[in-house]
Order: C-alpha cells, then sequence, then structure tokens
C-alpha cells in the first residue's frame, strides 16, 4: 500500500474529478449536499412537526453522512474488482489499490461534508463543542468496517454478480436498523444493550457525541467493541482477499 | 530474464451463482471433485534470458495473451513456477484505463502511475510524451473529444516512455495511421535493441520474423514448437493454420 500511495491518490483526485465534473459548483457539492438535506430536516421535524431542537436536524444530518460514508464505501468497494476489470486484466498494480481508493475517496468526501457542520450548528443556535475535531476520526473506524465487508464481497462478485444486489438491500435495511433517523436517546434504555451490537449503530453515536460533546449516553466498553469490531472485520476481509483474489481475478 | 517451469493454468467455466454455492459447499469434502474448468495452459516451459526477444506465436485461443498476464503478474499459476526479474510492463489493449473526462495531460499523470512510473519521472517525459503522440494543442482537451487513434497514439506514447526491463507486448503494432505505425515500429525497435528483455505476441508473422531472437509457438495451452529458431515456430504455426482449414 505504501509503495502505491502515489497511485491511490491519483485515483482518488480522478475520482474527485469525475464525479464533479461539469457541475458548475464543483466540489462545493460534498457541502451544499448535506446543506440541503439539513434544510430537509428541519422542515419535516422543525416547521412541521415542532421538534424545537436545533441539535435534532444535526444528529439526523450526522447520522446520514455516517451512515452514507458506510454504505457507499461498501457497494463501492463490492463492485470495486468488476469495475476495474479491465485494468486489473492489463496490469500488474495489486488489486486492493483500486478498492483502498475508493474507500480513501469516500472518506475524502465525508470530511468535506463535515466542514458544513460548525457553520451550520452556529446558524441553528447550537452550542460548538471542541469535540467536534475529533469528528473526523470516526471516520476511520467506520471506513475500516465498510472495507472489511466490502474486501469479500467484493471476491464474492467476481464469482456471483448477484452480490452487489444483496449488498444494495442489505444496506438499506441497515440504514433503518442503525438509528440515522433516532438516536440512544429515542430507544427504551432496557433495549440500549441490543442496539449497541450494531457497530455502526455505536460509531453514528460516537459521531453524535463528538458533536455535542455529551457522552452520558455512550458507554465506553460499546466504543471498544465497535471499534475493536470494525478493525477484526477489515482483518478479516484483508486475509480472505489475499487468499482468494487470484481465483477471482480468473473470472473477471 | 524470465523462468517458466511447468505451468499450469485452469480457468472456471461459468456455471453461474447455483454452480459456485454447490461447489463452495461440496468442494469442502471433495477438493477438485468434478469441478468444470478449461486449462488454459498445461505445464509450460519457457526461458527468455535478459536482452533477449521472445515471439510466441499460436492460433487464436491457444494461451498466447495468458502467458503474458502470468508473466506480468495478473494471473498466479495453479501449478508450477514463474520466476521474473526486472520492471515488467504490459502494452496490451492500449490506453486502458484512460477517463473520458479528464485531459490528455492528466491521463497520462494517471496511467503513467498505474504502469508504474513515479510523478517525477511522468513529468520528466510529459513533454516527450506529448511530442511523440503528435496531439499538439489536443492535450488539454477531455480524452472524450479524441478520435480512436488519437487515443490509440497517447497510449502508445505513454508506453513509450516508460523504459521497462521486461517489455511484454500483446499485438500493439496496429495503431494509427501508417506513418504513425511506422514511428510505433521504431520505437519498439529501438526500446528492443537495449538490454530490454521482450516477449511479443502477435499473428504477424513479418513481425515476428523481423523482430524476434526465438520463438514459441503454443497450441491449446501447450508448446509445440520451440523455444528456438524463429522459423521453426512459424512453419509450425502455419501448419497448424493450414490443418484447421
Amino acid at each position: 500500500m505504501l509503495q502505491h500511495r502515489r497511485l491511490v491518490r491519483h485515483l482518488i483526485v480522478r475520482d474527485l474529478k469525475v464525479t464533479y465534473h461539469g457541475t458548475f459548483i464543483g466540489y462545493g457539492w460534498t457541502m451544499l449536499e448535506p446543506l440541503l438535506l439539513t434544510a430537509v430536516y428541519w422542515a419535516v421535524f422543525a416547521l412541521l412537526r415542532g421538534n424545537e431542537d436545533p441539535v435534532f436536524v444535526l444528529e439526523i444530518l450526522l447520522g446520514v453522512l455516517v451512515y452514507s460514508l458506510f454504505s457507499k464505501t461498501l457497494s463501492q468497494t463490492t463492485t470495486g474488482l468488476v469495475t476495474h476489470a479491465s485494468l486489473i486484466k492489463q496490469t500488474s498494480v495489486p488489486r486492493e489499490i483500486f478498492l483502498w481508493s475508493g474507500g480513501g475517496f469516500q472518506m475524502l468526501r465525508f470530511m468535506l461534508s463535515c466542514l458544513v457542520l460548525a457553520p451550520t450548528m452556529l446558524v441553528l443556535g447550537a452550542d460548538l463543542h471542541w469535540t467536534l475535531l475529533l469528528l473526523p476520526l470516526i471516520a476511520l473506524p467506520t471506513v475500516a468496517l465498510a472495507m472489511g465487508a466490502g474486501l469479500v464481497a467484493s471476491v464474492l462478485h467476481t464469482h456471483i454478480r448477484d452480490t452487489a444486489h444483496v449488498v444494495g438491500i442489505l444496506t438499506r435495511a441497515g440504514f433503518f436498523l442503525s438509528g440515522v433517523f433516532f438516536g440512544m436517546r429515542h430507544i427504551d434504555p432496557k433495549h440500549h444493550e441490543l442496539f449497541a451490537l450494531n457497530p455502526v449503530a455505536v460509531l453514528i453515536e460516537m459521531a453524535r457525541s463528538c458533536m455535542t460533546g455529551d457522552t452520558t449516553l455512550l458507554h465506553a466498553d460499546w466504543v471498544l467493541r465497535a471499534v475493536a469490531v470494525s478493525v477484526l472485520v477489515l482483518l478479516w476481509g484483508s486475509i480472505v482477499f489475499v487468499r482468494r483474489e487470484a481465483e477471482a481475478v480468473k473470472h473477471l | 530474464m524470465i523462468q517458466f517451469h511447468g505451468v499450469t493454468l485452469d480457468f472456471p467455466v461459468k456455471g453461474g451463482a447455483p454452480t459456485y454455492l454447490k461447489e463452495q459447499v461440496t468442494g469442502r469434502f471433495r477438493k477438485d471433485g468434478n469441478r468444470r474448468s478449461f486449462r488454459a495452459l498445461d505445464s509450460v516451459d519457457l526461458a527468455v534470458e535478459r536482452g533477449q526477444i521472445l515471439g510466441i506465436v499460436g492460433p487464436n485461443g491457444a494461451g498466447k495473451s495468458t502467458i503474458l498476464r502470468l508473466m506480468a503478474g495478473i494471473y498466479r499459476p495453479d501449478a508450477g513456477t514463474i520466476r521474473t526479474r526486472g520492471r515488467c510492463v504490459l502494452l496490451a489493449g492500449i490506453g486502458t484505463g484512460f477517463q473520458g473526462h479528464l485531459s490528455g495531460r492528466e491521463n497520462v499523470r494517471l496511467n503513467g502511475s498505474i504502469l508504474g512510473l513515479t510523478d517525477r519521472e511522468v513529468l520528466e517525459r510529459m513533454e516527450d510524451i506529448i511530442a511523440f503522440s503528435e496531439l499538439g494543442e489536443h492535450i488539454d482537451q477531455p480524452i472524450r473529444t479524441y478520435s480512436m487513434g488519437m487515443k490509440a497514439r497517447l497510449g502508445f506514447a505513454v508506453a513509450a516512455h516508460l523504459e521497462p526491463e521486461v517489455l511484454l507486448i500483446d499485438e500493439v503494432m496496429a495503431v494509427g495511421d501508417s506513418a504513425f505505425r511506422r514511428k510505433c515500429q521504431a520505437r519498439i525497435r529501438e526500446m528492443v535493441s537495449g538490454d530490454t528483455t521482450v516477449v511479443i505476441v502477435s499473428h504477424n508473422m513479418g513481425t515476428v520474423a523481423t523482430f524476434c531472437d526465438t520463438a514459441v509457438c503454443i497450441h491449446q495451452g501447450k508448446v509445440v514448437a520451440g523455444p528456438g529458431e524463429v522459423q521453426e515456430a512459424i512453419d509450425m504455426y502455419e501448419t497448424l493454420l493450414s490443418e484447421e482449414e
């Protein structure tokens, strides 16, 4: 990976340029998109439902940002080998480079989106907390978890092209199970332990705690478990990938 | 230097998802039971010395391109060993990985990086590459506005400035108009004349006869002639073709 970091950077830049090519706003979309989403949540939850709490709107926004980082990285990694098939069959570049550059691209997009958070908080009258600076760190376990699962799925996808569809359905289901539109504080405390078994839900809660500086509903062992699961999944994914990629490439 | 020793490679025959799942379940109990596969290469022995130019000929589907991909490390052999020494570059399907929305210049940077050049090396060679490709000011236009010939020219220009130790060429001699083709051939000749090890896969016997020091003929995944005299391999290839007819 270190040997090919330059190539990873080139591929991330390529993804950025190609994604925002021909748009007026360009990279600004990474920031405008979360702003527009916030406006929608504000309209629905503050105006229509009369929820006066400005933090709630931002909590939803953070849920959406962290969850889309996870799901986009997972789906991009899943199809990564097949998408880059022609390149993979012509160059001796290690194939995981193409998958990792996708993860890097999504992480960069997440970071750019996070830039709008502080100004939005000020506009909505929420208190700024220094822990907000820790927010980008949440991207690390999130991407690790998505990459780990994605590395396994990418190999499976070369054998069975239904894999990407299944992953798509699972991530959509996960959207509702990971507390994007609700949080720990909206759940009956007796179900907290169960909810915290979902590492993505815990990662979203961690992001929210970074924003509010309030960690009362976040147990240290949940955080440790979520991070440990992410690292282990990444390790498992990498092992499966290294063992199976030679065979997978023959299916491209 | 490249050495193949008893190299065998099987390709899976696509049976779809149910077959794969069944294999995953039953395969654990009966390894290689009745797995359906196609033997692309069957215990191939080859050796190319440093600075030598090897031609690989054979009918369609014989396994020629597969040999190149094994040399480049794209496939791993199922049996046997492969040893290669030196930076290896495969020229096949010129311009793969070109990104339509990016400019020619940006694509040179990306392509060079994929093919193993450092940023500095790309920068140093950029002007030469642009000059070689004869694209002039088009180089700053997005590649989607290029004709096929222009894309191929740019692809070859990048490839021609790689200076690899091992060069693997898969049927890329026919690029652009006849003037540019001559230029490509001259450039290949230049690259080949140094101490670069070269392997050429071609259906053009003229190319093989002019460039190569030694040649092999491959048929149905097996070496049927050579490595040895170029003419011997070409004769074998022609015999095979006439038999097929």
